[in-house]
This record gives structure tokens, C-alpha cells and sequence, in this order.
């Protein structure tokens, strides 16, 4: 067994071992196995783990490396996938009671992909029901209960994709896949500590996820680094013919690492408007983060979001088309069985908005693109802290005891544009501050680039709880 | 130069259409911001920020009648018009789906339609043109390849062009 220092080495740190022999893809598929098994349910990070899977696959990449067939870097290399993704055969939950026994005759896109690459599955990352689809008032709003945030068990990893950010925050996998729909990797990033990229929208096939939300639903990687992120997604992304919303070939093919050419400094936009109400420890440490990227060249001036109801066309285009995505669920009454107070009912609400009023906020959201297309010229990334605030309590009533504006959230995931939170300090209690970089549709290298660029001069990335 | 003054042009268009700089349309959209809670689906935590500033007055778009007695205190202000559209919304769910409910998820019902509200009404003040087209499109499948007629033989017909 691998000590647990080894277990948070960066896929790339991981993959040199395995490559070169000094390492073996299945004493590390069984370190990471046993402690999954050992603390994984004191944190309710994984919905199932799949051993003899992931022992065999482990085994059969360990023969084909030693064979000199080495496919890359992330053969051999252990994840976990939000259980909203297919793998053929076995339970894939959504999260949610009503699905607790679903299984699905074939494989999700990404795992196939995943698979191609060498990537080992150990299992899947438990979720919030339907990742939120129908709303939800606790962290509990989940088939396998609230996932516990590893820097501090009294808290929550944050949602959908809370089992996939506390699994790379403690240590149980290399990476792990998540989705998100407005927030759902960004916000587990930030409460986690690691990093998480949310891809342009159209990059990586959703085929064989649960669809919430077609329009804006994404799917992308949590990990230890920003590189670590790019080598994820260069496995993931391409042309899927069975998801209709995939980018052309040239579109969505991507490799990783990139070189970004660079004929001046970057152009910034440090979007304090998203921070209006942000913590003081929040502030403190995205200000740092801010004046080190300055520090390093770049240059970073206030920008100016458009003005425009773009969180309300978010909120409308999601509620709409989740309760269609889930028409049968709601229509049936089963919405009932969910387990969150607001999960149960929210579904019916979303049910009444009118056809007009869904198109309204898609005829909004085409004008949003326009003003973003304006405001990318002037900038090549926008700045800010991936969350106002920092881990909430387990308990906390979130419809309550969270406020605060989100447009850089909505804006970004109504334009498909790519994200990436990295980890850039800690507050106060000591639970991680998120910073996020956000560019337009297409730059994903560009931010990875930058927050790789970031996590070269910092050690935030390389922090990690307390052992276990 | 051109470019420069293009771009003001351009912006000057934007402000106006966006109608929202003046202060009491900033607080409408604030209010239309965190209200957006109210729907189910934000994900992340969106759908937790309604509550925060639903009370705030600024947030108030027109006079507020009372609220049923189980919310009151934790709702949108709305007006008149806006409130009987959610009530006639959540109406039309108990009629649905009422046999179903317990009177605490009916009252939950009427909270979260009463929130759903806010940004619809922040969505139908948005000045929007006919020529403003969805971002959804329809992309047409099935489409032949377009290939140039050929002439009996094999050979293309004569024409002007390469």
C-alpha cells in the first residue's frame, strides 16, 4: 500500500511513477481502494464503489504498460465519476430514490473515453438528487445523505458534485468527474480546496449523463492542479455524434499541455461586482491572489459585467427544463419519494412556466452572448472568487443562510464559457477560498494556462487535510 | 479610430436596451437576482438566495398586499397582478397534485411560486426586439450533400465558372 502523501500526488506525479515503472497502477488502485473503503463513508463521498472492476482494469493496465504499450497519462491513473454517469451495468442513482435501483446496457461517452485513455474507475462519486434539478434546502438532499467536507467534517463539499470534490480533497481518488449546470463544479471546488474546470459547453459529450438541463448542462474534471484538469479533459473532449449539442471535430478537440503565445501581458477583468457580498476571509485571500497574477505582469483592471436579468434567465431556462427532463417523475407524483423538502415539491413549480416565458429567457440569453462578446475583446479573462463564502455547516438551511449574487455563475454557464476554480487560500475557520478564472467559449486553455501559470508560483493546490 | 467609435456606438445601443442603469432598475434587478432561488434547479446555491433579499425594500417593485399567514415575513414583495399569477399558478398545482400533499408541502408549494415570480417579471421587463432570436436553433438534420448535376456519360455539363 501506498502512504497517503502518495495518494495526493497530481496525476502527472502519479503518472511519471507509473510510466517509468516505479510505480504500480494496481498497489495504487488498492491504496486508494482501502481508503475509500475505510473513510470514504465517514464522509458520504461515494455513492458505489466498483473493486473488481477497478482491480481488473488495474491489472490489465499494469500488463500492457510493462508491455511498452503505454497509452498516456492517465493510464493506470485511479477516478471517480458522478453517479450520474452510465457505466453499463451498474447502478447509476441520479442521486435520488426513485432511480436507486436504475442500471443503464451501455457506457456513458466519457467513460468510454476515460476507459481509451487507461483511466481505472474505482467507483462513483455520490451526488445531490437529480444534481439539484428540482431544488433543494439541506445538504442532505441526497440518496447516500450529506457529503462531508474532508478540511472540516462539520461542513458540506457542496453541491451537485459534492461526492466528486470531497473524494479529490481527501485523498480517495486521483480525480474525479463532475457536472455542472450552473455551479456545481465551481462550488465544490472552492469548498474543496482543489481544482475544477468547467469546460465550454459542447467539448465533452454528455451522452450517457443524466440530462437536467440540455442547453446548459456541462460535464468536466476535479483534480489537484489545473494541468492535471487539462490532461482530463484533453481525454474527455471531441466530437459525439450521440450528444447533439457536441461541437464540430476541429471545435471540440483539445490537447494538453498548451503553450499559450503570448504578444503582451493578459488583459484581466477583476469582476468586484460578483463580490459584493463576499466574506471578509474570501476577500483577503482573492485580493492576494490578485496582486501575485499582477505581481507576475499581468494586467488586471475592474470589469464591468453587462446589466441584464441574466441570473433570473438561468434560473427559468433550468427550472423549465428540468421539469421536463423529468416530466414523468413529477407527473407521476414519485417527485414526492425525493428526499429534500424542496426537491419534493420543487418539480410541480417548475411544471407551470409557460412556453413564452422559457423562450423569453433564451431570447435574453442570446443578447447576454452579444454583451459578453463585446466585453471578451477587451479582456482575455475575467477574475474573482469562485464563491463568496466558504464551507457551510452540514445543517445549515441553505435557502436561508445563503445569499449573495452569482452573475459571474449565471453569465458563464448561459454562454458556455469555461471556468476554472483553483484554491488560493483559507479563511479564518480554515476551510479553502476558491478563485476563479472564467474566459470566453473556446479558452479553456487559456485558463487553464493561467491558473496552471497561478499554481506554478503558489502552493495552494498542493495543501490538503489533515490526515486521517 | 473607426473601430474606437464603432464600439461606442455600440455600447450607447446596449445601455439603452438594457434599461437597467438607473437606480430604481438596479434594484429591481436585485431583487430579480435573489429571487431566482425561488426556482427549483440552481444547482449549486442559487436557489437559496431568494430569501435574503425578498424582505429588503428596495427589493419591492409595486405596493405588497398581505401574504398568506404561514410565509409572511419570507416572501417576495409582489405586486397585486404578479401575486395573483402565482397564486393562480400554485392553484393549478394543488388542483394537479394536491390529493398528494401534506399541508406542509402544499404551503411550500405557494412559497416557491410565489418566488418563481420575481424573475419572470425581472425577465418580461427586459426590452427585447423581434429581430432577438432564442439562443436555442434549430439545427437541420437529414440535409443531402449539394453536388453539381452530372450529364450522361460521366461528364459535366458546360457552364461559365470554374
Amino acid at each position: 500500500m501506498y502512504v497517503e502523501e502518495t495518494l495526493y500526488l497530481t496525476v502527472r506525479e502519479l503518472a511519471d511513477r507509473i510510466r517509468t515503472g516505479a510505480m504500480s497502477p494496481v498497489e495504487l488502485t488498492e491504496s486508494y481502494l482501502e481508503r475509500a473503503k475505510r473513510i470514504g463513508p465517514r464522509w458520504n463521498a461515494f455513492a458505489l464503489l466498483t473493486p473488481e472492476i477497478a482491480l481488473q482494469d488495474a491489472h490489465a493496465a499494469q500488463l500492457e504498460i510493462r508491455a511498452g504499450h503505454y497509452r498516456g497519462p492517465l493510464h493506470g491513473i485511479p477516478y471517480a465519476a458522478k453517479d450520474l454517469l452510465a457505466v453499463r451495468g451498474i447502478p447509476t442513482t441520479w442521486g435520488a430514490k426513485p432511480y436507486a435501483t436504475q442500471t443503464f446496457d451501455y457506457d456513458a461517452t466519457v467513460i468510454v473515453r476515460l476507459r481509451q485513455a487507461g483511466a481505472i474507475l474505482l467507483g462513483k462519486a455520490a451526488m445531490i438528487e437529480l444534481a439539484g434539478g428540482m431544488g433543494y434546502r439541506y445538504a442532505s438532499a441526497s440518496l447516500t445523505g450529506a457529503a462531508k467536507n474532508p478540511w472540516d467534517t462539520s461542513c458540506w463539499a457542496c453541491g451537485s458534485s459534492s461526492g466528486s470534490g470531497a473524494i479529490v480533497a481527501g485523498g480517495l481518488a486521483a480525480f474525479a468527474i463532475g457536472t455542472e449546470t450552473w455551479g456545481s463544479i465551481i462550488c465544490p471546488a472552492a469548498f474543496c480546496g482543489v481544482t475544477g474546470l468547467r469546460p465550454t459547453y459542447g467539448r465533452v459529450s454528455r451522452h450517457g449523463g443524466m440530462v437536467l438541463c440540455s442547453t446548459l448542462d456541462k460535464i468536466g474534471p476535479l483534480a489537484r492542479s489545473a494541468g492535471d484538469c487539462g490532461l482530463v479533459l484533453a481525454a474527455m473532449a471531441g466530437h459525439d455524434p450521440l450528444d447533439s449539442s457536441s461541437l464540430s471535430a476541429p471545435e471540440a478537440a483539445f490537447s494538453w499541455p498548451q503553450t499559450i503565445p503570448r504578444g503582451r501581458p493578459l488583459r484581466i477583468g477583476w469582476v468586484t461586482e460578483q463580490m459584493k457580498d463576499a466574506q471578509p476571509g474570501v476577500v483577503a485571500a482573492v485580493d492576494a491572489a490578485r496582486r501575485d497574477l499582477e505581481s507576475a505582469g499581468h494586467k488586471v483592471k475592474e470589469a464591468k459585467l453587462p446589466a441584464g436579468p441574466w441570473e433570473p434567465a438561468a434560473a427559468v431556462i433550468i427550472a423549465a427544463e428540468g421539469a421536463t427532463a423529468f416530466d414523468q417523475l413529477i407527473s407521476s407524483g414519485r417527485c414526492l419519494e425525493l428526499a429534500d423538502p424542496s426537491s419534493q415539491v420543487g418539480g410541480f413549480v417548475g411544471q407551470q412556466i409557460s412556453g413564452a416565458d422559457y423562450l423569453r429567457a433564451q431570447r435574453v440569453r442570446a443578447v447576454l452572448q452579444q454583451r459578453m462578446a463585446e466585453l471578451f475583446r477587451a479582456y482575455d479573462i475575467l477574475l474573482a472568487a469562485a464563491q463568496n463564502f466558504t464551507a457551510t455547516k452540514l445543517d445549515a438551511n441553505l435557502e436561508t443562510e445563503l445569499s449573495g449574487a452569482d452573475p459571474l455563475g449565471a453569465i458563464g454557464n448561459l454562454c458556455g464559457s469555461p471556468a476554472v476554480s483553483v484554491p488560493c487560500g483559507f479563511d479564518s475557520n480554515g476551510r479553502p477560498v476558491g478563485l476563479q478564472f472564467l474566459g470566453a467559449p473556446q479558452a479553456d486553455a487559456m485558463v487553464l494556462a493561467e491558473a496552471e501559470f497561478y499554481q506554478r508560483n503558489t502552493n495552494w493546490h498542493r495543501k490538503h487535510p489533515p490526515a486521517v | 479610430m473607426a473601430r474606437a467609435t464603432r464600439r461606442k456606438n455600440s455600447a450607447t445601443t446596449l445601455d439603452k436596451r438594457a434599461g437597467g442603469v438607473t437606480r430604481r432598475e438596479f434594484a429591481r434587478q436585485a431583487a430579480a437576482a435573489a429571487a431566482i432561488a425561488a426556482l427549483p434547479g440552481n444547482i449549486a446555491l442559487h436557489e437559496k438566495r431568494a430569501a435574503a433579499l425578498a424582505g429588503a425594500p428596495e427589493a419591492s417593485l409595486h405596493p405588497v398586499p398581505t401574504l398568506p399567514q404561514e410565509t409572511a415575513g419570507s416572501q417576495p414583495k409582489l405586486s397585486a397582478e404578479a401575486l395573483a399569477e402565482a397564486e393562480a399558478r400554485s392553484a393549478e398545482i394543488l388542483r394537479r397534485y394536491g390529493a398528494k400533499l401534506t399541508e406542509e408541502q402544499k404551503a411550500d408549494v405557494r412559497r416557491l411560486a410565489r418566488e418563481a415570480q420575481v424573475p419572470l417579471e425581472a425577465l418580461r421587463r427586459f426590452p427585447l426586439e423581434n429581430k432577438d432570436e432564442p439562443a436555442t436553433v434549430l439545427r437541420v438534420v437529414g440535409t443531402r450533400p449539394v453536388t453539381a448535376p452530372v450529364a450522361a456519360g460521366g461528364r459535366k455539363p458546360a457552364g461559365k465558372g470554374a
